[in-house]
């Protein structure tokens, strides 16, 4: 079937920046106008905005540290709608279901779980399978498991640990590899209750740099096209800054994506020793071409932080509001389910939310700044069009300012910045700049032969309304929403990556398996048959 | 009996017939309890969604157990370890309560409790401390430091554990002071430690005391927990409820959208009371089914052989992980885990079986 969009405003940064015009769909890409032949169904979209469908890199919408939070706080989701009778369970709020017609209703067709363990991997499939009409993918987290912190205490060769990360990459069906806290979580066993770039693992004798240098060399060997994904060392800390400097001049060059570095914009100033230091963070991002950025924005209101950063965790926990947690020192990373409550009327919260626009604003390239709000760590997804909308005006953004503690606008430089994004930014920053990063050669753009993720937009000066409910959302080719509302389900698919590696290192790993974890490595492979419902797509590796 | 025996009213009928039966059950009841005896995450996948299309509730007949361990979690927190990670790290481990063996009979050999801990700094056993010790049971032999109770007065004796490790006066004997304070000073001295309880003789009260025991140790070293008894299958239930929904079950689905009441929802409750005029109860494997539940109109969907002469309709399903892959939740693992079928046959999945009855369903509600 062909489809026509007709007259709209057409914002497409990958190819050709911004056009009025037509835009030609058939079956589930995006293609030229057929002469001579009549599109079988149009939409007049004249004076609306139209893009690519959305891509959010880093949110946390599935796994078992995901779900203990759901049980951990069933009062801070009580849903009281019915859904209509094609879309059943759509309304059950935090489900997975919910999950994937909220990202449809605002635009965006492709989220990446960012944490997910080997050992949990068929879990956070599991989930992801019943997550309704977007396309998903996970990445693998490596960093503090035995295998890999005893192959470098032996000084084994990066061909070895490279398969070693292509191995795991393949069980657990990931599209990248992340590293979070890396020798950190292992270390908390070791009862450290801080760990910073070079200390040293216990019993494994290797630092956190090791770490980190060894995993981004696996993923560029292994022709991944995402880079390695880092939650640094110290995360939430007063004057973490310099761990976040020290992290981007270890990268030595190599692509490094550093995840929410809100969370580590912050220097000690004030008397009340903890400041922003966004605009330090920002300067060296801007010098360093080989990293990118998502931000963690915080937005306000009652939210539940979900980490395998166990460390980080069990320190937040005295913070917990309301107060209970739950820390699991699980395989490797484990990970921490904390609520929290973010307030305007806090000091420390709302230092948090100034530096996070800082780094959105003071980073100049939009194609290295990528747009999260770590959900739900530092506040839902379904927060997004308000931080949109933020970023577009600083009308608004004095008006937020304004509220909040005076003694705020003096540890941050957030009230003298004038830039508001353009739409075309926006586009870079939440679809073209994302494809490129995660490798997605077919997604976040409108050129001819790419998938038919479409997002139409109405131009709304109330840019929050605006992004909030979609005008159309086409998932390939296939009308999914319509003025805010989602239609009907269709079943996305999972993204993944499929590195070649020596298989040797499965024998070896299945030999490992049986005698430290008495089971099978099969038991926590996640495989095809598992999940009949889940249909895979390769992203190709980097040439 | 063959393996795809079918029954309506305890007479042999073929499975389409009993499906369509169980269908017209289903559709016909004023609120049917979804009642899961055993199901892999397929099989509790498909009851919630059938009960999500006929306003149902969905209970497990061990979430009593679940529930009172979630209840701590939810009300003040909880440190968790899997096993595998304590057999390599505990260098000193506590055990709560009789009857450990019993609720968990090779507890002993998946934490390795004769071996030493692998990834310790300083190679050595492991100290076995055990209170409400029972010196019948086989892990006394392991045992160092013991104290032995009764389960009545054991919930008191981790109170002063506590309250001993907290540094607080306690009202007891000097002997019997002195015993506590011998296991506190091994507690301490832990690098990495693990709490093991049988939660099948404490409440929830008793099940926060040791939380509080452990966090209160995680102050100054680790310490970690698991629980002897585990949730069992009902923890494949609530993972899969969790993400289905939003919650843990029970839950009813009766206003088009889940809510979560361990009360309100309880299956045995709701037959009881009357306001469950259907139990769809579903096993794929031999979970007895509760006598209370044959109380009310009965559609059993399970693996047992056996013809359950309550049952108005009775349809044989597969053994998940025997008759047909299955994922569930593995307590070795505490993950949900793949399992291929040891002895693939035929006869129909409950997860199957309940999609056919829900598609039955909606095509007539069409």
């Amino acid at each position: 079937m062909l489809t026509c969009l007709r007259g709209g405003r057409i914002v497409n940064p990958a190819n050709g920046g911004e056009r009025v015009g037509d835009l030609f769909i058939e079956d589930d890409r995006i293609v030229a106008q057929q002469a001579g032949r009549a599109a079988d169904q149009t939409h007049d979209v004249a004076g609306k905005i139209v893009m690519a469908g959305g891509i959010d890199i880093h949110s946390h919408i599935a796994g078992g540290n995901v779900n203990t939070a759901r049980l951990l706080l069933p009062e801070l989701h009580p849903g009281q709608t019915p859904p209509s009778r094609d879309l059943p369970l759509s309304t059950a709020r935090w489900s997975t279901f919910e999950t994937g017609c909220l990202y449809a209703k605002m635009g965006f067709t492709t989220v990446v779980e960012p944490a997910v363990s080997p050992h949990h991997a068929l879990h956070a499939h599991l989930e992801l399978a019943d997550t309704p009409i977007i396309d998903k993918a996970t990445l693998t987290v490596l960093g503090n498991d035995d295998f890999l912190l005893s192959m470098l205490r032996k000084g084994e060769s990066g061909n070895a640990i490279a398969d070693y990360v292509g191995a795991t990459l393949a069980s657990t069906r990931g599209l990248g590899v992340k590293c979070i806290n890396a020798g950190g979580a292992t270390a908390f066993k070791y009862n450290a209750r801080a760990f910073s770039l070079d200390d040293v693992v216990p019993h494994y004798g290797v630092t956190s740099r090791a770490i980190v240098e060894a995993m981004q060399q696996a993923v560029t060997d292994l022709k991944v096209p995402h880079p390695l994904h880092l939650h640094m060392n110290n995360l939430g800390i007063a004057g973490n800054i310099d761990t976040a400097l020290a992290t981007i001049e270890a990268a030595r060059g190599m692509p490094l994506h550093l995840a929410h570095v809100q969370f580590y914009a912050y220097g000690t100033e004030g008397k009340r020793g903890f400041s922003s230091a966004a605009a330090r963070l920002a300067h060296a991002v801007n010098g360093a071409k080989n990293v990118t950025v998502d931000i963690g924005q915080v937005m306000f209101g009652p939210t539940v932080t979900v980490s395998l950063d166990v460390l980080r965790q069990y320190n937040g926990s005295r913070n917990a509001r309301p107060n209970k947690w739950v820390i699991f020192d699980g395989d490797a990373n484990g990970g921490g389910i904390v609520p929290y409550d973010y307030r305007r009327s806090d000091f420390y919260n709302a230092v948090q939310w100034a530096c996070g626009l800082e780094l959105f604003l003071l980073i100049d390239d939009p194609w290295r700044v990528f747009f999260t709000t770590d959900h739900p760590n530092g506040a839902p997804f379904t927060t997004y069009p308000d931080l949109l909308a933020l970023l577009m005006s600083q009308d608004l953004r004095s008006e937020w300012l304004a509220e909040m503690p005076r003694s705020v606008a003096e540890m941050t430089t957030l009230g003298s910045i004038a830039r508001e994004y353009s739409l075309t930014e926006i586009a870079i920053m939440t679809r073209a700049a994302p494809a490129k990063l995660l490798g997605l050669r077919d997604r976040g753009s409108l050129r001819e032969g790419a998938r038919a993720d479409v997002a139409v937009y109405n131009d709304d000066e109330d840019r929050a309304r605006m992004f909030r409910d979609a005008h159309l959302v086409f998932k390939d080719g296939d009308l999914v929403v319509r003025d805010g509302s989602v239609t009907h389900y269709r079943a996305g698919r999972t993204l993944e990556v499929r590195p070649e590696f020596d298989r040797r290192i499965e024998r070896r790993l299945d030999m490992y398996y049986d005698e430290v974890y008495r089971a099978p490595r099969d038991l926590f492979c996640v495989h095809a048959d598992a999940l009949p419902h889940t249909a895979f797509e390769q992203v190709g590796l980097r040439q | 009996m063959p393996r795809n025996a079918c029954f309506i009213d305890g007479r042999s009928v073929a499975l389409a017939e009993a499906t369509h039966a169980a269908a017209g059950l289903i559709a016909a009841s004023r609120l049917p309890v979804f009642l899961i005896g055993a199901s892999d995450v397929a099989g509790a996948r498909a009851a919630i969604r059938l009960a999500a299309c006929v306003g149902g509730a969905v209970d497990h007949i061990a979430s009593e157990g679940a529930l009172r361990e979630l209840d701590v979690m939810r009300s003040f927190g909880k440190f968790i370890v899997t096993p595998s990670e304590a057999r390599n790290r505990a260098d000193t481990v506590l055990l709560i309560g009789s009857s450990l063996t019993k609720a968990w009979p090779d507890m002993a050999d998946v934490l390795g409790l004769a071996a030493g801990p692998r990834l310790a700094l300083q190679p050595g056993r492991r100290e076995i401390l055990w209170i409400g010790a029972d010196r019948e049971e086989g892990l006394a032999r392991l045992a160092g430091q013991t104290i032995v109770t009764a389960d009545e007065t054991l919930p008191a004796v981790i109170a002063a554990l506590r309250a001993r490790n907290a540094g607080r006066r306690v009202g007891l004997a000097a002997s019997e002071l002195a015993s506590l304070d011998a296991i506190v000073e091994k507690l301490q001295r832990a690098q990495f430690g693990l709490v093991v309880y049988n939660p099948s003789i404490l409440d929830a009260l008793a099940i926060e005391m040791v939380a509080g025991l452990v966090a209160d140790l995680n102050r100054t070293t680790r310490f970690s927990t698991i629980s002897g008894g585990g949730a069992g299958n009902a923890e494949t239930l609530m993972q899969t409820a969790g993400w289905m929904t939003g919650f843990p079950v029970r839950i009813g689905l009766g206003r088009g959208y889940p809510e979560h009441d361990p009360w309100r929802f309880g299956a045995r409750r709701l037959v009881e009371s009357r306001e469950a005029d259907l139990v769809v109860w579903i096993a794929s494997n031999t979970a007895e089914l509760p006598v209370w539940a044959a109380e009310t109109t009965l559609a059993a969907l399970t693996a047992a052989t056996s013809n359950i002469p309550a049952a108005k309709v009775q349809i044989t399903v597969g053994e998940h992980g025997r008759d047909h892959d299955a994922v569930e939740f593995v307590r070795e693992t505490q993950s949900l885990a793949w399992r291929r079928a040891s002895k693939h046959s035929d006869v129909p999945s409950a997860a199957a079986l309940l999609d056919d009855i829900l598609a039955s369903l909606t095509r007539e509600a069409a």
